[in-house]
């Protein structure tokens, strides 16, 4: 587990990814990043954001299952939340079934880029 | 009023795996790899630009980017305008000629919104790709993917934008070229140049310091814009919005993501500046026009999405 991933690895794989905060449940083939796989499922529950690794909005906790991953900003996911099972969705790549849930981002400032800024605010009303 | 700051003269950025930034930036964008260094880093053109390079990438454990440097007219106006970035009270340090590769000695200094500028004078001049410099063709041949032509400015986004706002005017000699003011005239974006672009480079009130919105690439024209969009399908390169059209500077322009989140853009015409040019104002009420002007409305991408 948690090997960088080879180039395609079993195509035809799928598997079973549940998110617990949208109660979504879908296939996901193992050969694309769980993210992908969501969006492609037209599955809710875990943020899109860069789909690279690097902008942490789609950080989740994996709490069942085993996945392959790549190289994540640390910025977002340290090396002890990784033993913890908290990693991006766009960089890894399921194994078997997985539960997952979003997670919060560690950030000093309450600001979470999910909730609104200063500017967001004024787009709004 | 100009104080001897010329252009962007190059951006380095914090990629995860080198071999897929490469082929983003050189394979897809089409830049020009015209060096590496011992430090693994990859030094990278567009086709256009007479300098040796103006992107470096760095294999790093995060994404971003570690400055933005831009080029003066002479080293004396680099000494002098050191002398006053101290007076200012920013954070100064000089980095030996030779750190980057064909480039002359560096001022790097810090900013309220958290970023690492640069100013320099002197860097290797190669010319322009696959051209003569007498009697040159229109294009070279020989140019791949989207055939950019040039690093053209990075949006930036940070608390405090009128600190480094300032800093670029008062000291740095940038115009501002536009804007984004709230009800109460607190200005939430600001776009700066230092020519007749217009904007050399953009902020955008944040509260997380130090974050990298895109990194900009100009085309021709919109069809090319159109024509980059087909290869980011092609490649399956991970889209966040386009080909539309900003209200800000009208350019024309595609916003994607390359392999380690790091948004890119190309795009194609935008409005011109001269210095005795009012700051074009956007109220905030109107900021998704501003912003994507077919759409008419922000995505949440937009604001949250940074390196
Ligand atoms: S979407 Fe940006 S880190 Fe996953
Ligand atoms: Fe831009």
């Amino acid at each position: 587990m948690k090997q960088p991933i080879n180039a395609t690895p079993y195509p035809q794989d799928t598997h079973r990814i549940h998110i617990l905060d949208s109660e979504a449940v879908f296939e996901a083939r193992a050969d694309l990043n769980l993210l992908v796989a969501m969006e492609k499922a037209r599955a809710q529950g875990i943020g899109i954001g860069c789909r690279g690794g690097g902008c942490g909005k789609c950080r989740i906790r994996v709490l069942k299952g085993e996945y392959d991953s790549k190289r994540m900003s640390r910025a977002w996911v340290s090396e002890a939340d990784e033993a913890e099972g908290i990693v991006l969705a766009c960089r890894i790549f399921p194994r078997s079934e997985l539960v997952v849930e979003s997670e919060m981002l560690p950030l000093a400032e309450p600001y979470q880029p999910r909730s609104s800024s200063k500017l967001q605010s004024a787009a709004i009303k | 009023m100009k104080k001897g700051v010329m252009r962007p003269g190059h951006i380095q950025l914090r990629v995860l795996d080198m071999d897929e930034a490469v082929s983003h930036y050189r394979d897809l964008l089409g830049l020009i790899e015209v060096d590496r260094d011992d430090q693994g880093r990859v030094y990278l053109k567009g086709w256009t630009e007479v300098d040796k390079f103006s992107v470096v990438l760095r294999e790093a454990d995060s994404a971003g980017m570690d400055f933005v440097s831009y080029k003066c007219l002479n080293e004396g106006v680099v000494d002098s305008l050191k002398q006053e970035l101290i007076e200012y009270g920013c954070n100064v340090e000089e980095i030996p000629e030779g750190e980057l590769k064909g480039c002359g000695r560096r001022v790097r200094f810090d900013s309220p919104t958290g970023h690492q500028f640069e100013i320099f004078a002197t860097k290797e001049q190669t010319g322009k790709w696959g051209l003569t410099q007498k009697n040159p063709e229109a294009w070279p041949r020989g140019l791949t993917g989207m055939k950019a032509t040039r690093f053209d400015h990075c949006l930036l986004y940070g608390p405090n934008i009128a600190g480094t706002i300032d800093l670029f005017r008062e000291v740095l000699g940038f115009d501002l070229a536009e804007q984004v003011l709230d009800d109460e005239g607190t200005r939430l974006a600001g776009f700066l140049t230092v020519s007749m672009k217009a904007h050399d480079v953009a902020f955008i009130e944040h509260p997380e310091p130090g974050k990298l919105h895109h990194a900009s690439f100009f085309l021709e024209t919109w069809e090319d814009v159109l024509r980059a969009a087909d290869l980011i399908s092609m490649t399956d390169t991970s889209i966040d919005i386009g080909p539309t059209r900003h209200g800000l500077t009208h350019g024309k322009t595609i916003y994607f993501f390359d392999p380690s989140g790091n948004r890119s853009e190309v795009f194609a015409g935008g409005d011109y500046h001269y210095p005795d040019h009012e700051p074009v104002t956007w109220g905030a009420d109107t900021l998704g026009k501003a912003i994507f002007y077919h759409d008419r409305v922000l995505n949440d991408r937009f604001l949250t999405v940074l390196t």
